[in-house]
């Protein structure tokens, strides 16, 4: 369970607080919280928007104890996504969520590629001398890894208003 | 990307996935220590409520979680579960000895119930990797006999041993590792270096 969901698990915390050993704590009550309170689990329901509700819950609980303790303000972006938990905030978090669970799947050339080019924002000929390969392979790269990338999505990643709601918490 | 606009080159995703994509908490891998945080806090939590009556598919969930849990504790040796004796889903430590044969051996010894027969894990340490033409061997015996286990040499890895016994051992309380020899036959050699008592 750790190495199937850790990661989506994590990039969701870390998305909600902003801070990657807040985020471990948040991850690490998710899994003692899922362990606890498997009993209760109904078995007819997809596990990942469970463990997904979860986790979003315990990174809220850290945020309000590491406010309630510390006097950090640096996260109110937190208080404001988590509290308000409108659909828009949600389904950014699901689709955090849904992403990272398809890139874990993914090569390590796809997600090398995706990488430079979504996240450090390169071009495409700046992707070819990073790596080394010609600008027509680059081309090829990313469009076959975005290809998988909505393949590995495909039906799990669900449309606007599908995503798990805050009332399922 | 910023020369995506040229007809040859792949169709931009969407703006929801370009903004997830460019995100940092994409990319940022969990701590290394994590697992074994997630692990350590687990097993010394309060176990899971039993299921109510008849819910055998939510105790198979619950049988799950255990087991993904137990899993972790192989990987990461068993030194992690020293804090309590018994976890849940069928699950024991017990200690490991060396023999007068190597008396340096110590360790424990993770037998955990599975439907395909009993895993059991050593940690042991002090045991000095098998030589060329050597190897141990795992032997659970009781009344009713003694079955091997498995093999291993130990000579390219400190990991947990993992041996399977396909017979029940409540009946087979005593397990023992020989050091064996290539080409002398089956049969035990009889240098046991270590024993454990897999039941009380």
């Amino acid at each position: 369970m750790y190495d199937r969901f850790a990661a989506p698990m994590f990039a969701a915390a870390l998305n909600l607080l902003g801070d990657r050993e807040l985020a471990a704590d948040a991850v690490q009550q998710a899994f003692v919280q899922a362990w606890q309170a498997a009993s209760s689990f109904d078995p007819s329901r997809s596990l990942r928007p469970w463990l997904y509700a979860i986790v979003r819950r315990t990174a809220i609980d850290v945020y309000r104890r590491e406010r309630r303790f510390s006097g950090t303000v640096s996260l109110d972006h937190v208080a404001h996504e988590s509290a308000s938990g409108d659909e828009q905030s949600l389904e950014r978090l699901w689709t955090v969520w849904c992403v990272r669970e398809a890139l874990e799947r993914m090569s390590p050339d796809d997600r090398t590629v995706l990488y430079l080019a979504y996240f450090e924002s390169l071009t495409q000929n700046e992707i070819a001398q990073r790596l080394g390969i010609p600008i027509g392979t680059v081309k090829s790269r990313v469009s076959r890894a975005q290809k998988r990338l909505l393949n590995t999505l495909g039906a799990d990643f669900l449309t606007a208003g599908d995503s798990p709601s805050a009332t399922r918490n | 990307m910023k020369d995506r606009a040229h007809a040859d080159e792949p169709p931009p995703l969407d703006r929801r996935l370009r903004d997830a994509l460019a995100s940092d908490a994409m990319w940022a891998p969990p701590p290394d220590d994590l697992r074994r945080r997630v692990l350590d806090a687990t097993l010394h939590a309060p176990g899971p409520p039993p299921a109510p009556p008849g819910t055998r598919r939510r105790r198979a969930v619950v049988t799950t979680l255990a087991a993904a849990t137990l899993a972790m504790a192989a990987g990461y040796g068993l030194g992690l579960l020293s804090a309590r004796d018994t976890v849940p889903g069928g699950t024991k430590t017990v200690a490991l000895a060396g023999t007068d044969l190597a008396p340096r051996v110590s360790g424990q010894v993770l037998v955990r119930e599975t439907p395909s027969g009993v895993e059991i894990i050593l940690e042991v340490a002090g045991l000095p990797p098998a030589g060329r033409g050597r190897y141990y061997q795992g032997w659970v015996k009781g009344t009713a006999g003694t079955v091997t286990i498995g093999t291993f040499h130990l000579r390219d890895s400190r990991e947990p041993v993992v041996l399977w016994a396909g017979v029940d051992v409540q009946g087979y309380p005593l397990m023992t590792i020989t050091l064996q020899q290539e080409g002398k036959g089956p049969a035990s050699s009889g240098k046991v270096v270590a024993t454990a008592a897999l039941t009380p």
